[in-house]
């Protein structure tokens, strides 16, 4: 055709970078074919880490993990690390108030893949030279057998940050080594996406840090005499500085627990002994054919024995063809750098295998920072990255052929993607290994998300059981899986579970051991600020003490629970029964003690504490050992407060802040805050800070303080606080999280950072150019 | 490149015996932690035994193509070991890339000592690392199969280890026959053959050498299969063991139960399970049910552990 086209269209002959990229968007639906129809209301998960709910539009809320810094899930905690996504999350709530929750899953992941390519191209074209061959390796890159992995058993965090590691790589170089404010604004941006994961961007740092420090070395810069030397590590040092500043909308707030955050970091708890290590199943093999991921085989188990010889063979013949490449001194020399680090990170990356297999464990142990990656599957980014690299070696060969030939193999090493078309949904469960799945929301389930959603009155719920990460039996709506119940975190009015929250546990135990005559129920539901029971028929407990021995007996807790006159139920449908407790029994979020039991001797389980006490609805205990700050006298405050028909009405501002209007209040009384105790937690009365009313631990869990009217300045007290003619007081009170505050802080400094870096860098530019000019004049 | 080609069995040799020699001394137990002083000979030890033959890159190839075939026939455990001589291989070549002269220098002094002291030639000292890597990777074999067993079985090692003599040393017997072939060849100067059988011979070694290896390939098991070791009471004639008594199951791999799947089987029939852990479990004999015959366990992945014969008298 192109023979008989007029010499001057032959000029219209369409750039080569159309065909790779229609490649890219072939292979991406190839990959993807079966997922693209199916129904909106569906959703990929069931597998653990993966975070996207389906029922109601709780997806559209994935913001709300990064604008407080308070997270009530679980009785509540300090959230600080989630504010760094976001920007993410920010996008991905955005589109998820337009699309249904799966084609925002599906759009993600191609924005992923998308990402990586391009990224990935760039980096090569800048690194050595540009080239259309280059998007070769790039598929290799954004299909990668690692990316995979992660899909199918990682968190989206480590999606974005895998994809927009070539951008970040390649402008922080260009920004050390050519100065471009262009590159260091991308650098900037790029890091945005790249810190949500904060093994990943541990891990990047390391391995440019190396191979910059490398290149320098072999070119004869790394000369401390030098002044292009100095320059490098001015931009390296600057471009960090600057990337710290604008990040101190999180790393404000996230100071006050850093801590607390270290040392837990740093425990044997964290790192388990590093067990994942030694288990892992990362062997030289997998690190070089990228399927490695700890012990779970994900990406090989994709294929049959011929698919998988057929892989294996592709993987070899890259290979071979890369060390063919290296045996010129050079190609040696130009890829050496990246050589030597990926050699390098191997002895870390492949856990306890052979071989130096000690030494790797004796590395893991003795330094502290690899407590980061006591799940080795992360450091798997670091071939992941590497290997392309190395293997665009091979895409310089003259001959076309052979450049035919190394795209397909390419094209097969990837094939995992592509051979299945539905993330190997299939071929994974029917081999028993960790796959995502495609389920709905039950009945039952959307029933509960409507009306904890709709409540405005703080309240929760409890499961039963209360397992966070259960089994999933086969039902219309799910397969038999496992994984984390994700719907639940979500939740504005949440619940506490028994993975991490032993007053869960407890309940579940009583339930398996039969014990609940021993157990006061409804007393122990007032005390947790629940409200909706939700006894669910679909699943089972998969990680917790009733799993060990198979107790778990669902109509046993629909029996109790029918039985039980406290609820009333409300629900009934596919997926389980919905109770709620009546209004009797039902204590809110913030209640007025009406006795306090006060204990030197702390009972840590709260079943025997009700049974012992033998508490009432609306009393409360102290554990005096708990609680260092109070005095005698305080404890005689405590000793003699009574029941009272004080009233506190609650409005819940947001999840860190609530303001309560208190009626009919004696002069001294105990007001109790049913999430977990924390001393940042602050009461104020008309906007002042109270320091003189005491802040202790209730309940063995939750926040107390003591509040006394009458040791207030009588003129101050007079303007806030209305006594009523039977003696008692009206007032209102704010309780806030103050972290929250620190976190509008660290907005307005990221804001200003934003504003005044940009004019600065330009006026300094403006001021470098002219006085260069001068110079040359 | 001929030269390189001609030499390139000779490298092989001496490729396998030497990374051998640096797995070897990369084992932590039997010299503690005196690992990595040793490791580090080890790793000298090898450059100065490469530098002699610098065609590392060449040998890769070969390797990879090799691997080739080993993959298309289904040999996954030979695959990984050639990884990881390609690796170390890289590595070396990657040392020898960057200080190859300085090295070469070092090895020349270093090779003419030894030379000197010991009066020996070249051949006898590659001989003398030959052999010396046969032995150390025999003794290495044998300390992981003792190790094996003492993991397996939490009791009576040595008796189960003689139990399975014939099983376990088999490989042995081929080392040596194939040894006694080879020094028989060498003898007889058929030089090719020779070559061969000793390569044939390391390979052997390695494969014996490699953790477990023995047990994968006799046994077909390996540390991740579900495998009951220990049963008590183990008699029935046992005090504790009449009608409804608890039996305390040992072993390895039993998982988490869940709730499909795990089960333990007496003679065809599920029975009770009160206690469930990773390494052990507890069951109670039904006299209803229970008959004397063959045991096993159902882990939590659905797989049949080993059988264990168990009577049971009512």
């Amino acid at each position: 055709m192109m023979l008989f086209m007029p010499r001057k269209f032959k000029s219209l002959k369409p750039p080569r970078w159309i065909f790779y990229v229609s490649l890219f968007f072939l292979v991406w639906l190839v990959s993807y074919r079966k997922l693209l129809f199916v129904p909106g209301n569906m959703m990929i998960g069931h597998n653990w880490d993966w975070s996207f709910p389906v029922a109601g539009n709780l997806l559209s809320k994935t913001y709300q993990f990064s604008i407080y810094t308070w997270f009530s899930f679980n009785l509540g905690s300090g959230l600080f690390l989630n504010i760094s996504q976001l920007l993410p999350n920010l996008l991905l709530s955005g589109v998820a108030m337009v699309l249904p929750p799966l084609k925002v899953v599906l759009g993600l992941l191609l924005v992923v893949h998308l990402i990586a390519f391009l990224g990935f191209k760039k980096m090569l074209d800048d690194l050595f030279a540009k080239t259309e061959l280059n998007y070769w390796p790039a598929f290799l890159y954004a299909f990668s057998p690692f990316l995979f992995n992660e899909v199918v058993g990682g968190s989206w965090y480590m999606w974005i940050s895998f994809a927009i590691i070539p951008f970040f790589f390649i402008y922080l170089y260009k920004w050390i080594f050519l100065g471009q404010l262009k590159a260091l604004l991308g650098f900037l941006i790029s890091s945005i996406f790249l810190i949500p994961s904060l093994q990943n961007s541990v891990l990047i740092e390391i391995i440019f840090v190396s191979i910059v420090s490398l290149q320098l070395l072999e070119q004869g810069l790394f000369d401390f005499k030098q002044r292009s030397f100095w320059s490098i590590i001015g931009r390296y040092i600057g471009a960090h500085i600057l990337l710290f500043l604008l990040n101190l909308y999180w790393i404000i707030p996230f100071l006050s627990s850093f801590f607390s955050f270290f040392n837990y970091v740093s425990s044997d708890t964290f790192t388990s002994g590093f067990q994942s290590v030694y288990v892992t199943t990362q062997n030289i093999l997998s690190i070089f054919n990228l399927s490695g991921y700890l012990d779970r085989e994900i990406y090989s188990a994709l294929f049959s024995e011929l698919g998988k010889i057929t892989w294996l063979m592709a993987v070899f013949g890259l290979w071979g063809a890369v060390f063919y490449r290296f045996k010129s001194n050079r190609f040696l020399k130009k890829y050496l750098a990246f050589l030597i680090v990926f050699l390098g990170l191997v002895v870390f990356t492949k856990g306890h295998n052979q071989p130096f297999s000690r030494l790797t464990m004796e590395i893991f142990t003795h330094f502290p920072l690899f407590n980061l990656y006591r799940s080795p599957q992360h450091l798997m980014l670091a071939p992941a990255f590497l290997v392309p690299i190395l293997v665009s070696s091979v895409f310089t060969f003259k001959k076309k052929y052979l450049i035919f030939l190394f795209g397909c193999l390419v094209m097969i090493w990837v094939s995992g993607w592509w051979w299945s078309g539905n993330l190997g949904i299939n071929l994974l469960r029917e081999k028993n290994k960790d796959h995502i799945d495609l389920y709905q929301a039950s009945s039952s389930m959307n029933y509960l998300v409507e009306t904890l959603e709709k409540s405005k009155e703080p309240i929760r719920f409890l499961s039963l059981p209360t397992v966070m990460s259960p089994y999933y039996l086969d039902a219309g709506w799910q397969h038999s899986a496992q994984g984390g119940q994700i719907e639940y975190s979500y939740l504005q009015n949440s619940t506490l579970v028994a993975e991490y929250q032993s007053l869960a546990n407890n309940i579940d135990n009583a339930f398996c051991q039969n014990d609940l005559d021993d157990l006061d129920f409804e007393m122990y539901l007032a005390l947790t600020n629940v409200r909706y029971v939700f006894v669910r028929s679909d699943v089972v407990p998969a990680h917790t003490d009733c799993a060990i021995d198979y107790s778990w007996n669902q109509k046993l807790a629909l029996f109790f629970m029918n039985q039980n006159e406290a609820f009333d139920k409300v629900y009934q449908g596919d997926g389980g029964s919905i109770f709620k407790l009546k209004n009797e029994w039902f204590q809110a979020r913030f209640y007025v003690s009406q006795g306090v039991h006060v204990s030197e001797k702390t009972i840590s389980n709260l079943g025997q504490a009700i049974k012992s006490f033998r508490l009432k609805l609306g009393e409360t205990i102290v554990y005096y050992n708990q609680n260092q700050n109070l005095d005698q006298n305080d404890l005689e405050i405590l000793n003699n407060i009574n029941p009272n028909q004080t009233r506190v009405e609650i409005k819940r501002i947001n999840p860190t802040r609530y303001q309560l209007e208190v009626f009919n209040a004696p002069a001294q009384f105990l007001l109790v805050f049913q999430e977990n105790f924390d001393p940042y937690w602050q009461i104020k009365l008309n906007e002042q800070r109270m320091p003189n009313w005491k802040h202790f631990k209730v309940n063995n869990y939750a926040n107390g303080w003591l509040i006394d009217i009458s040791s207030m300045d009588r003129n101050r007290a007079g303007s806030v606080v209305n006594q009523n003619e039977d003696g008692t007081y009206n007032f209102e009170l704010m309780v806030e999280f103050q972290p929250q505050r620190l976190l509008h802080f660290g907005f307005i400094m990221t804001g200003a950072v934003i504003i005044l870096v940009p004019f600065l860098l330009v006026t300094w530019r403006w001021f470098h150019g002219r006085s260069k000019k001068n110079e040359k004049k | 490149m001929k030269k390189n080609s001609q030499n390139l069995i000779t490298n092989l040799l001496f490729g396998l015996v030497s990374i051998d020699l640096v797995l070897f001394f990369s084992f932590p137990t039997i010299f503690g932690h005196l690992y990595i002083p040793l490791l580090l000979v080890g790793v000298i030890l090898v450059l100065v035994l490469e530098l002699s033959h610098q065609v590392i890159l060449t040998q890769i190839i070969y390797l990879i193509g090799l691997m080739g075939v080993l993959t298309f026939f289904n040999l996954p455990i030979l695959v990984n070991r050639i990884w990881m001589w390609i690796y170390l291989y890289l590595i070396f070549e990657v040392i020898l890339f960057l200080f190859g002269k300085r090295l070469f220098s070092l090895y020349n002094y270093v090779f003419l000592k030894i030379k000197l002291k010991l009066k020996i030639s070249g051949k006898t000292y590659a001989k003398i690392v030959v052999m010396g890597g046969l032995l150390l990777g025999l003794l290495s074999a044998h300390q992981h199969l003792f190790e094996y067993y003492f993991w397996l079985y939490p009791e009576k090692q040595f008796s189960f280890l003689y139990k399975d003599f014939n099983k376990l040393f088999l490989a042995d017997g081929l080392i040596l026959l194939l040894f006694a072939a080879s020094l028989f060849f060498y003898k007889c100067r058929k030089r090719f053959l020779n070559v061969c059988l000793t390569f044939f011979l390391l390979l052997i070694v390695n494969f014996y050498f490699w953790k477990f290896f023995s047990l994968h390939r006799i046994y077909g098991y390996n540390r991740h299969k579900t495998f009951v070791s220990l049963i008590k009471p183990a008699k029935s004639s046992s005090p504790r063991h009449d009608t409804w008594s608890y039996i305390n199951v040992y072993g390895h791999n039993f998982g988490n139960a869940e709730y499909e799947y795990g089960k333990v089987v007496l003679s065809g029939v599920e029975h009770r399970v009160i206690k469930w852990s990773d390494d052990e479990i507890v069951f109670i004999l039904e006299p209803n049910k229970s008959e004397n015959g063959e045991f096993y366990v159902i882990n939590y992945q659905g797989k049949k552990s080993n059988s264990v014969n168990f009577d049971y008298i009512k």
